[in-house]
């Protein structure tokens, strides 16, 4: 039975309790975490770990779609388990050919219906046989019976957690009511049609600054809302729908698509768009599109430029000021949305109430926008807070599964060691932008005060990016077998905590396989104690730079090619091939410098 | 057209999506896959685009998402390209990727 994801129900059961309260879990693992990290690194780095770790705070949501899969397949599984069962107790040989399971899903049917004649044909049915004994069979439906209860209260648990993990937006969802948070279009759905009022609101309070046809436009809008006691409502919906493929077609072109995605003809009279109209650099097409765009506004207002004199026209044209504070109203729309849908789902008012726990200066706005862009892009991040006592800056750790949950451990062991070898240089109160590294990467930031004007940031030219991540995912890996090997998984089930494939990064270990395992100790303590620069004070510079741009080079051309389609599988074993040569003969120069390197320094003691 | 191609790439930990656009023989490729593109569609993508700064950039986050558009004319490279922080329309774009 080792195929099933379901191996143990009373395993499924936890592991499910697990997935819907992550953040519990995780926290209650940390001391387990961090043996396994101390197991890795040596008892030398327990007080940081330690220290890193109980200053961390890891937001983890597994997105309802993912929880759902893994239910169908658990219930899959286990029913196949019990069927397995229940062919054995009838004495027949248990066969995975559809037509057979077929006739054992009949029984399940007939026991669902409650119908013990047809059960009773239904088995005679899997029998494939003309005569039978009545009573023998009624015998073993009894004892079958049982067995197909376990499925149904297997399913009912499952049905449980779908029913918790697509926990319907309270307020907003009596209304909205076919909508369920099910899945991440679901979200979206409610964020725009919440994102819409919104829009429509700030609009309706200002319509008296606009051309007639948008001012009658959105009067309609303002009656039609005036009628409904709740903007919430689905009738409400239903009739703005309406409303806006008759009426308000002028509405989405002028302001843009009010689902927030595109945007309006307005736009390209703001300040950005006259500024990239002045500058002189600016490619041709852009200063076309933003003309047509302006062209196309006056169109749409039935504005004929040849019909008004000058001064008619510029007091017609919108001013760049009013522009400048619609776009403001639109990031404000949003953001309301945003929050308030947050605020009606339990998991983002905790995280939010334990983040600001932590992070006094965390405001909502910032949670509403990283949450925002995770929860679009279904992805993990590891960034950097400064604390309010001003002593200690904190690791918030977002992630968002929101693709495959089949490597939870290792999500989070990435994370987390992100987290470990990330070190802030000292700044003063007074500073804005604070400077360090993680691992190979450069790690540079505001320093997070929640006002709005932000200096700009100086980045590296060259990126050492590729080159963390690779030995970050690798670091990862060993640390999660380690794990593993002392039966530690983090949701206790092993068929999810799979350690290979959680990303692309681990194809790109053939370049520093060799490598690593050569200088393995210079490498991690490095990432530990001035990151990339440390490592080319250890190891030849120049070579680490031609190891990074090596790297860089290779995902360049191969990154395009492992997602690919089609790929033509010559071309890319020909450039693993060139590229394994090129990073083996650089390892052998590195490997030669190095020993010459000892050499100087033994002579050099001798003397 | 004034474009004469478009050069664009989405990468994250899980996904590296590369696509190259012909403006002048309407052909785009997907990862290796060849496909027809029409100018509407085109059109579309600097209609989302135009606003855009050049730069977006966050590193104070690890892991996350990169983007880096580049478009072609006959006299200028435009680069648009960010890392973990993104133009307010980000996901029309995304969206527009996906319809490809
Ligand atoms: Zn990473």
């Amino acid at each position: 039975m080792k195929n099933y994801d379901s191996e143990d129900t009373k395993e499924f059961y936890q592991f499910l309790d697990n997935l819907i309260r992550p953040r519990e879990v995780i926290n209650k693992k940390i001391p387990e975490i961090i043996e396994a990290f101390v197991d890795y690194y040596g008892e030398e780095m327990r007080e940081k770990i330690t220290d890193k770790f109980n200053n961390a705070i890891i937001l983890f949501h597994i997105m309802p779609t993912q929880i759902k899969k893994c239910c169908q397949k658990a219930s899959d599984g286990f029913k196949m388990h019990i069927y397995q069962k229940i062919s054995n107790l009838l004495g027949l040989e248990f066969r995975l050919d559809p037509l057979f399971i077929d006739k054992l899903d009949n029984v399940y049917l007939s026991y669902l219906e409650k119908d013990n004649k047809q059960m009773i044909q239904d088995i005679i049915d899997l029998y494939d046989m003309q005569e039978y004994d009545i009573s023998e069979i009624k015998e073993k439906i009894s004892q079958i019976n049982p067995l197909l209860n376990d499925i149904d209260d297997f399913e009912n648990h499952v049905q449980k957690y779908i029913e918790i993990m697509s926990i319907p937006i309270d307020q907003i969802n009596e209304s909205y009511d076919d909508n369920i948070l099910d899945d991440l279009a679901g979200i979206l759905d409610i964020e725009r049609k919440t994102y819409k009022i919104y829009f429509y609101l700030a609009l309706i309070k200002q319509k008296d600054t606009f051309p007639k046809p948008i001012k009658d436009s959105l009067n309609k809008v303002k009656t039609l809302m005036d009628k409904y006691d709740s903007i919430y409502s689905s009738d409400f919906h239903y009739q703005l729908n309406l409303l806006e493929q008759k009426d308000l077609k002028i509405i989405e072109k002028i302001f843009g698509d009010l689902s927030g995605e595109n945007d309006g003809l307005i736009e390209s009279f703001s300040s950005i768009a006259t500024q990239l109209l002045k500058d002189e650099n600016t490619a041709k097409w852009i200063k076309k599109q933003i003309m047509q765009n302006r062209q196309e506004y006056l169109k749409t207002l039935n504005i004929n430029i040849d019909e008004i004199d000058l001064q008619t026209l510029k007091n017609i044209l919108p001013k760049e000021e009013d522009v400048d504070n619609l776009l403001d109203l639109k990031d404000t729309a949003l953001l309301l949305a945003v929050k308030e849908i947050y605020n009606s789902m339990e998991l983002h008012v905790k995280n939010l109430r334990d983040l600001k726990a932590q992070f006094p200066v965390y405001d909502e706005d910032y949670y509403a926008l990283d949450g925002l862009n995770s929860t679009y892009l279904g992805w993990q991040i590891t960034s950097v807070f400064k604390a309010d006592d001003g002593l200690k800056e904190k690791g918030l750790i977002m992630i968002y599964q929101g693709k495959s949950i089949k490597h939870l451990d290792g999500t989070i062991i990435h994370e987390l060691n992100h987290w470990l070898e990330t070190t802030v240089y000292p700044y003063k109160e007074e500073d804005e932008i604070f400077n360090g590294y993680c691992g190979f990467d450069e790690m540079i930031g505001h320093i997070y005060k929640g006002e709005e004007e932000k200096p700009k940031l100086k980045h590296k030219e060259i990126s050492y990016e590729k080159f963390n991540e690779i030995i970050n995912e690798k670091i990862t890996q060993e640390i999660v077998q380690k794990m593993h090997n002392n039966g530690i998984y983090i949701f206790n089930f092993p068929n999810y905590s799979n350690i290979k494939g959680s990303s692309d990064y681990e194809f790109y270990n053939f370049l520093i396989d060799e490598f690593y395992h050569e200088f393995k100790d210079i490498i991690i303590k490095s990432r530990q104690t001035g990151g990339v620069e440390k490592l080319k004070q250890e190891i030849d510079g120049e070579s680490i730079e031609q190891l990074n741009e090596i790297i860089n080079q290779c995902s360049d051309n191969i990154d395009a090619l492992i997602d690919s389609d089609v790929t033509d599988y010559n071309q890319l074993a020909n450039l693993l091939t060139e590229y394994k040569n090129i990073s083996n003969l650089l390892f052998q120069q590195i490997k030669n410098k190095q020993t010459s390197k000892h050499k100087v320094k033994k002579l050099n003691n001798f003397n | 057209m004034d474009i004469n191609s478009i050069k664009i790439t989405i990468k994250n930990m899980y996904q590296f999506t590369n696509i190259q656009i012909d403006a002048l023989n309407k052909k785009v490729n997907i990862n290796g896959k060849n496909k027809d593109i029409t100018l509407e569609k085109i059109e579309q993508l600097l209609g989302i685009i135009y606003l855009w700064k050049n730069e977006y950039i966050d590193n104070s986050k690890i892991d996350g998402e990169s983007f880096k558009i580049e478009v072609m004319d006959n006299e200028t490279v435009t680069t648009f390209k960010g890392k973990n922080k993104f133009p307010k329309n980000y996901n029309a774009f995304k969206k527009w990727v996906g319809e490809l």
